[in-house]
């Protein structure tokens, strides 16, 4: 079965971030910092998270906004190293 | 320092309060004066205070009285350059029965009135009753290290030291004012003089009270002031460096005078370092010093601290704090602090003053002061590259100084500076808005707010606490350059209000420890706000001159050694905390949405060595304090009162 990666993941922001609070819309575009939604170091706990639930191994040049600001970024990144 | 309180009953028919009444409020202050207490009553005036011996020893006693019994004062703090006004006074002919600064005070009031103020150096809150005029007098310091609060009824004003002894005065029935709340969960604090409960006020830094029975009034004796943008003095470096360490030394010299031993605070940064080394040289001896270790390394200075206690051999004493020890002290902290706090760096500093208080030590000096005035803070350093790079926004060059800014951030450490740039690069085209060094900060804090009840939301309407400061800034503060706003808002709110109340005085006091300041010696403040920015921030080399100052005293990897700020660990909620996060109880006090705050410490728990993002930090810090000052202060102060009582 293919798991919808976006889907985990927006649920891990909502939960996380927003603590459940769904009036804030967040599409697939919207910048995590821009909306306000992860601070500096909310980032770091975004990477652990990936780390920790896709099995998948972070270099610390690959933690840039093009990577981990976005829905999409996410799950782009998120593919592209999955095995 | 002591703890003082009273009240004053215009209307002399009203039955007048006990002495009972008195003394029940100055047992709540006990612990910054458990040396000995006194009250003093007249028709509608009480004034009560508790002592921390510190001065003559043997005669200080207050509320103390002038020769004639016309006018009897209540002092909390020091008065450093007492001995000099002494002799100015005897040389007008007047009589001491004490060697205190306490009498000074008095009768340079009688002298010179109000004037009196402008002549004092120190750290002090008093009231005065002039028992001919009928009026009650009562300042504060420059800078707010010394607290004073009151509150009005129709008929009187009650104030103390701390807020617990007004609401230990019959009919004062306190709340929690909900703009307070904004204004917390926006700037950390308060703006002064509102305090987190409704109609309770603290006597603004640098401002006096007359009360008359028909009148007060609220006057202006010093406020921080800066020139005019481009209208700094310009002298050369070395002129600005050795006048800095004269007034250093001498302001650490006075600071000295006491009839008991004097200890000192180091963190292993370069303020605290400096005022110990200056120190050392003016007692000329070993000198006693504290620190705070962190068992977890991210917060921890140890290693520095270890080069100053070498380079200065001094007998250093230590605590060793954890995330556990945060949570199981919060309570007391709050209990002391008056107040909800973001952060939790008050509890090791409440632990630290415990262990100077155990080895003997009545009196420790601190660097506060140095960052707000010679510019150290990372705020100022930030402000500046922001700026730098706002009138160039297309260079690839200029962002990459916000790499240099937060070394400590893990961001810094990863990437390329493309995260750093969408950090700091928002809100980049506000350049020249009135808050722009610190409009980053609070829309981080701010963030908070999202959780607010739909009561507490409704009930603050369309209050908007930037607007509320913007009207509560001095005249001249949009004449100033950037960095001399920057400067007046952490000054004027955070050292005030945070730094020096609820990290400083409250934390020391809980245990009778005195704290003192030399950085914050009004002509050293004068005097570094007269230096033009770039001259005390070179480049973004932060507190350059005092480096300068310092060089050949204290060890290169000190001078050299990057700024950090003090923090402590996240709150990890204990068992006595989480009750207090319950759904139930957040429900009952009103002020958050339940849900939020249970999945805010859900998330604490689920994920427990995960780094926590800074907004959330904040959130459980600030929702437990505000919590437990509803619980302690309003639902069950009375059973709290019994337990403090209990432990004194």
């Amino acid at each position: 079965m293919k798991i919808d990666i976006k889907a985990e993941l927006k649920k891990f922001i909502i939960d996380n971030y927003l603590l459940g609070d769904e009036d804030i819309k967040l599409s697939d575009d919207d910048s995590f910092l821009e909306k306000g939604i992860i601070d500096s170091i909310g980032v770091i706990e975004l990477t652990s998270f990936i780390r920790d639930k896709y099995g998948i191994k972070i270099k610390v040049t690959e933690i840039v906004p093009e990577n981990f600001d976005t829905l999409n970024n996410l799950e782009k990144y998120i593919t592209k190293k999955l095995p | 320092m002591c703890g003082i309180c009273g009240y004053y009953n215009f209307d002399n028919a009203l039955p007048l309060p006990q002495e009972g009444v008195l003394r029940r409020m100055i047992a709540l202050l006990r612990h910054r004066g458990p040396d000995e207490e006194g009250v003093w009553r007249s028709g509608g005036i009480g004034l009560g205070h508790a002592r921390l011996a510190i001065i003559d020893l043997e005669k200080g006693q207050q509320p103390m009285s002038n020769e004639d019994k016309t006018k009897w004062i209540v002092f909390n703090g020091e008065i450093f350059n007492y001995i000099e006004l002494r002799e100015e006074l005897k040389g007008m002919g007047r009589v001491f029965r004490t060697s205190s600064d306490t009498e000074v005070i008095l009768y340079l009031y009688e002298e010179f009135g109000a004037g009196c103020l402008a002549k004092l150096n120190g750290q002090f809150a008093f009231a005065i009753w002039d028992e001919e005029s009928r009026e009650l007098f009562m300042a504060r310091d420059r800078f707010g290290i010394e607290p004073l609060y009151y509150t009005r009824t129709p008929k009187a004003i009650i104030f103390a030291s701390e807020i617990k002894a007004i609401l230990a005065y019959p009919g004062v029935r306190p709340k929690l004012d909900i703009r307070a709340i904004d204004e917390i969960f926006t700037f950390w604090t308060t703006i002064p003089p509102r305090t987190i409960f409704d109609g309770i006020q603290e006597l603004r830094p640098g401002h006096y009270l007359v009360v008359k029975p028909d009148s007060v009034k609220d006057r202006t004796y010093w406020e921080l002031d800066f020139p005019p943008e481009g209208e700094y003095e310009k002298k050369k470096d070395s002129y600005y460096v050795e006048r800095l360490k004269d007034l250093l030394e001498d302001a650490t010299r006075l600071r000295l005078r006491a009839d008991v031993g004097v200890g000192a605070y180091i963190s292993g940064g370069i303020d605290s370092s400096s005022v110990a080394c200056l120190a050392k040289g003016g007692i000329g001896k070993g000198l006693e010093t504290f620190s705070v270790r962190f068992r977890d390394r991210r917060y921890d200075e140890g290693p520095y601290q270890r080069i100053i206690i070498k380079h200065l051999e001094m007998e250093n004493h230590s605590i060793a704090c954890a995330a556990k020890d945060i949570a199981a002290n919060f309570r007391r902290v709050i209990w002391h602090a008056e107040t909800p706090i973001l952060r939790t760096a008050p509890a090791p500093l409440y632990l630290l003053s415990g262990l100077a208080r155990q080895k003997g030590l009545k009196i420790v000096l601190v660097g506060d002061g140095a960052d707000e005035f010679l510019l150290g803070y990372n705020i100022f350093r930030e402000v500046k590259a922001r700026l730098f790079w706002a009138k160039r926004k297309a260079s690839l060059k200029r962002p990459l100084l916000l790499k240099r800014l937060y070394p400590y951030l893990p961001l810094a450490r990863s990437g390329d500076a493309s995260y750093l740039k969408k950090i700091f690069g928002r809100r980049l085209e506000e350049a020249g808005s009135l808050y722009y060094s610190h409009i980053l900060r609070w829309e981080t804090t701010s963030r908070i707010k999202r959780y607010f009840s739909g009561d507490l939301k409704s009930g603050l309407g369309d209050y908007n606490s930037l607007a509320a400061l913007a009207e509560a800034l001095p005249a001249g503060f949009r004449r100033w350059d950037y960095m001399a706003r920057a400067q007046y808002i952490e000054a004027s709110l955070f050292l005030s209000n945070y730094l020096l109340s609820s990290q400083g005085d409250r934390m020391a006091m809980a245990h009778s420890v005195e704290v003192r300041h030399p950085f914050l010696d009004h002509r050293l403040v004068e005097f570094a706000n007269r230096i033009p920015p770039h001259v005390k921030m070179r480049g973004l080399n932060e507190k350059f001159l005092l480096k300068k100052a310092m060089a050949g005293l204290l060890p290169e990897k000190i001078l050299k050694r990057p700024k950090r700020p003090f923090r402590a660990p996240t709150l990890k909620p204990s068992r006595d905390c989480a009750g207090l996060l319950s759904a139930k109880k957040i429900k009952e006090a009103g002020f958050f949405e339940p849900v939020f705050a249970s999945k805010l410490v859900d998330k604490l728990k689920t994920h427990p060595n995960v780094p926590v993002g800074e907004t959330d930090s904040m959130a459980v810090c600030g929702i437990l304090s505000l919590q437990m000052v509803h619980e302690i202060f309003i639902k069950n102060f009375k059973a709290h009162e019994d337990r403090y009582k209990s432990r004194t």
